[in-house]
């Protein structure tokens, strides 16, 4: 028997921060039985209070309702132990609640297995904080955390999650089960005890699905490819196929040939096409112009000309005669200048004859019509040549007589009355001839020269001469073949055939020839002719000065001496026919 | 009544946003001092059995605040911000000397002087923001605080007075950041979740 031993202070300790609790350990009670007492004073306060509660917390407890609960004061607690043989004190013990405030653990722990858009399952872990804490008003703040593992694994994987009351887990193993916890702590006090575990098994078959449904779409994709590969690389050689064949196979050949065959053909017709347009247009060309040329050179320079210039296509018309007539006018020339010699040297010789030879005429005017119905054939021939002469000579004749008789009546001198009787038998005796000879063409000539006729009377003198001396020029040699056909029927008709010969042959012996008939009818004429002869002198002198240099004249000489030659021939048999011709023949020789 | 008078909802949503802000960083400075105290007690209390020892009196202990949850749910939010504006004003000078003086303690104080300092300018933020709360809610500044005056005791010559009083003087500036950081989240539930008004 002995006092008690020296208590000890276990712990003390507030769930909530309004109530504590305080444990102590006995000491040894000495053989007898021994009473505990717990004792405690405030901070700032002299007075010593004994617990309040021994029993509500259980055996060597004391528990501090919030009646005599104060925070941030200290508590200086003491335990006493008494026995009958003493007593004995703890240690005291200095207590700030705030200090000493662990509350329980959290409650309501869930797990949940979730899945987010994108297939991805993640745990979601809520929990409630614990009942007796007042977390709403403020008095009390409380930090978390969560642990978790695998059912059979031995370490705890730790996550802080601060003042959240949830938390969500991710990456964890499908088919797996975990275990999970949760705890809480005061900002100011101590860590709560674990709560009750809670388990969750994370889907396999949904992850295994996923995993599954992944790969069957690859596999297939996979295959897809390969089918449209292969199938592509059947096409392939089915198309290799459908191009080599025609190389080395028969076919190939068929449309090598037919290929060849169509290529040259449609070449050929091309060329020929490319070829033939354009050379055998320019062959007509060529063609057309050779063949015009070669064939009908005159034809085409007549067309050509009166295509590019009428004008000019007209004038050659008259050109052409013109040609003949220019060679007609050389012999004119030569016939003229002869002319022009013999009245001067008989002048009243020829006039004499004139007068005499007047009547016969219109007995010589009935014969011609009679003989050319005798001989048809011989006139069919003449008919053309004969009805140019008398054309020209009906125009010319009237015009002529005029012009020698007012020559005549300058040069001579003579009485106006006798020139007029005479030129109006003249006149009679032209008209008669005129009619007597054609009547078509005496009425062609009518008309023509009623037209000259008020022409000339318009007119004064001077004019008339210059406008009717190159139609004189003209005149001489045709009036002369008239009027021998008139007087002589018979002489005329002969020197006509020599005329149409002659005219076959060169021109030359036409122009002697004509001066030989000329000379007789000059014998009759040479009263009519000799001043016609005088005036176509002057004339052709005239022109001769202005027109002929002297080349011109040393050519026409030598003509004249060629003609001379060839009219000496015909001459002599023309003297035999004719007396007449004799003085002609003086006149040749006094040329 | 003032109080609900004065709301709007401009005031209503920057006070509660201010409020929010506040009551975060006295939590924070809660959680760095008892980093700081223990740290402390690992340093220099170590074998001292300071906890077996009648603690030291706070010179704030002399306010008179709610001791239990019925007498702070209880108060008006005013007074209780009135309250924590004492007590945080009381500290300015307080932790000036304790910056100044635990970077001479023996050893190696640096980490107990940064998170000293570090300390230090939470309780000027926290200062600033409930200043500027009362002054939200039409309350006028008032620069009432208690004195310390334990100067003497940190520079003493005794290391043993020396480093218990060190050790007395965090043990309440853990103690008074704990009082504010649940004062203010009472308020901040008085305000806006309680209709009072």
């Amino acid at each position: 028997q002995s006092p008690p031993g020296k208590p000890e202070i276990h712990k003390c300790r507030s769930p909530d921060k309004e109530t504590f609790t305080c444990w102590w350990n006995p000491g040894t009670d000495g053989g007898l039985p021994t009473n505990y007492s717990l004792t405690y004073s405030k901070e700032g306060e002299k007075t010593t209070y004994e617990c309040p509660d021994y029993k509500t917390s259980g055996p060597n407890s004391c528990f501090f309702s919030k009646q005599y609960t104060s925070i941030w004061k200290i508590y200086i607690i003491t335990v006493n132990a008494t026995n009958q043989m003493g007593s004995s004190s703890s240690d005291p013990l200095y207590v700030d609640v705030t200090y000493i405030v662990e509350p329980e653990p959290p409650r309501n722990l869930t797990l949940e297995v979730k899945q987010l858009k994108d297939k991805k399952t993640y745990l979601w872990v809520k929990w409630s904080p614990p009942t007796i804490t007042d977390v709403k008003t403020g008095w009390f703040t409380m930090e978390y955390e969560i642990r978790l593992k695998p059912e059979e694994a031995e370490e705890w994987e730790i996550h802080f999650t601060g003042h959240q009351t949830q938390f969500k887990v991710f990456d964890l193993y499908p088919g797996q089960k975990y275990l999970v916890q949760t705890r809480c702590k005061p900002d100011h006090g101590y860590w709560s005890r674990w709560s009750q575990e809670s388990s969750v098994e994370m889907p396999n078959d949904f992850t295994l699905k996923d995993t599954t449904v992944w790969i069957i779409v690859a596999i297939l994709s996979a295959v897809i490819c390969l089918i449209m590969v292969w199938a592509v690389a059947l096409k392939g050689y089915s198309m290799m196929t459908c191009i080599f064949p025609p190389v080395p196979g028969p076919k190939i050949k068929g449309f090598d040939t037919h290929l060849l065959e169509k290529g040259k053909s449609e070449e050929l017709l091309s060329a020929l096409g490319c070829q033939d347009f354009p050379p055998t247009s320019d062959c007509e060309d060529l063609l057309v112009e050779f063949l015009e040329v070669d064939d009908n050179e005159d034809e085409r320079l007549m067309p050509s000309h009166s295509k590019e210039y009428p004008g000019q296509g007209v004038k050659p018309t008259h050109l052409d005669p013109d040609s003949d007539s220019g060679h007609g006018s050389y012999d004119s020339h030569s016939l003229l200048s002869e002319k022009c010699e013999e009245p001067q040297a008989y002048p009243p010789t020829l006039h004499i004859p004139e007068i005499t030879e007047k009547p016969e005429n219109p007995e010589a005017n009935i014969p011609p019509t009679v003989d050319p119905q005798s001989t048809n054939p011989n006139f069919h021939v003449d008919a053309p040549k004969s009805s140019t002469w008398p054309l020209l000579p009906g125009q010319h004749m009237p015009r002529s007589p005029y012009h020698s008789v007012a020559d005549v009546c300058k040069l001579a001198g003579s009485p106006v009355n006798t020139l007029d009787s005479f030129l109006d038998k003249a006149e009679e005796n032209v008209l008669k001839l005129s009619k007597a000879l054609e009547t078509g063409e005496e009425e062609v000539a009518e008309q023509k020269g009623a037209k000259s006729f008020p022409s000339d009377k318009q007119n004064t003198p001077w004019p008339l001469l210059q406008e009717k001396s190159p139609t004189v020029y003209v005149k001489p040699p045709d009036y002369v073949e008239i009027h021998k056909v008139n007087k002589d029927g018979v002489l005329s008709l002969f020197p006509k055939q020599r005329e149409n010969n002659q005219t076959e042959k060169p021109g030359v012996p036409e122009t002697s020839k004509e001066y030989a008939k000329v000379s007789g009818i000059t014998d009759n004429n040479i009263l009519v002719l000799v001043p016609d002869s005088r005036a176509q002198n002057t004339a052709l002198l005239e022109e001769s000065a202005k027109k002929a240099p002297p080349s011109f004249e040393a050519d026409q000489s030598e003509k004249d001496l060629a003609s001379f030659t060839a009219t000496s021939s015909n001459r002599r048999l023309q003297l035999g026919r004719l007396d007449y011709l004799d003085p002609t023949c003086f006149m040749h020789s006094f040329h | 009544i003032s109080t609900c008078a004065e709301r709007d909802a401009t005031i209503q949503h920057s006070l509660e946003k201010l409020l929010t802000l506040t009551t975060f960083m006295s939590h924070v400075m809660s959680i760095e001092t008892a980093k700081l105290f223990t740290e402390f007690n690992n340093q220099y209390a170590q074998g001292k059995r300071y906890n077996d020892r009648i603690p030291g009196t706070c010179h704030t202990a002399f306010f008179d605040t709610p001791v239990n949850k019925e007498q702070s749910l209880g108060s008006d939010p005013k007074t209780l911000l009135k309250l924590v504006r004492s007590l945080l004003n009381s500290w300015t000078n307080a932790l000036n000397h304790l910056v100044n003086e635990i970077s001479a303690m023996q050893g190696d104080p640096s980490f107990l002087f940064s998170k000293a300092r570090e300390i230090q300018a939470k309780f000027d933020e926290l200062t600033t923001g409930v200043k500027t709360i009362l002054s939200m809610i039409g309350e006028r500044d008032n620069d009432t605080h208690l004195a310390w005056s334990g100067l003497s005791s940190l520079q003493s010559s005794n290391e043993d007075v020396r480093c218990f009083s060190f050790y007395t003087l965090i043990r309440c500036l853990l103690r008074d950041s704990r009082k504010v950081n649940t004062y203010l989240e009472v308020i901040k539930y008085q305000i806006f979740n309680q209709n009072n008004c």
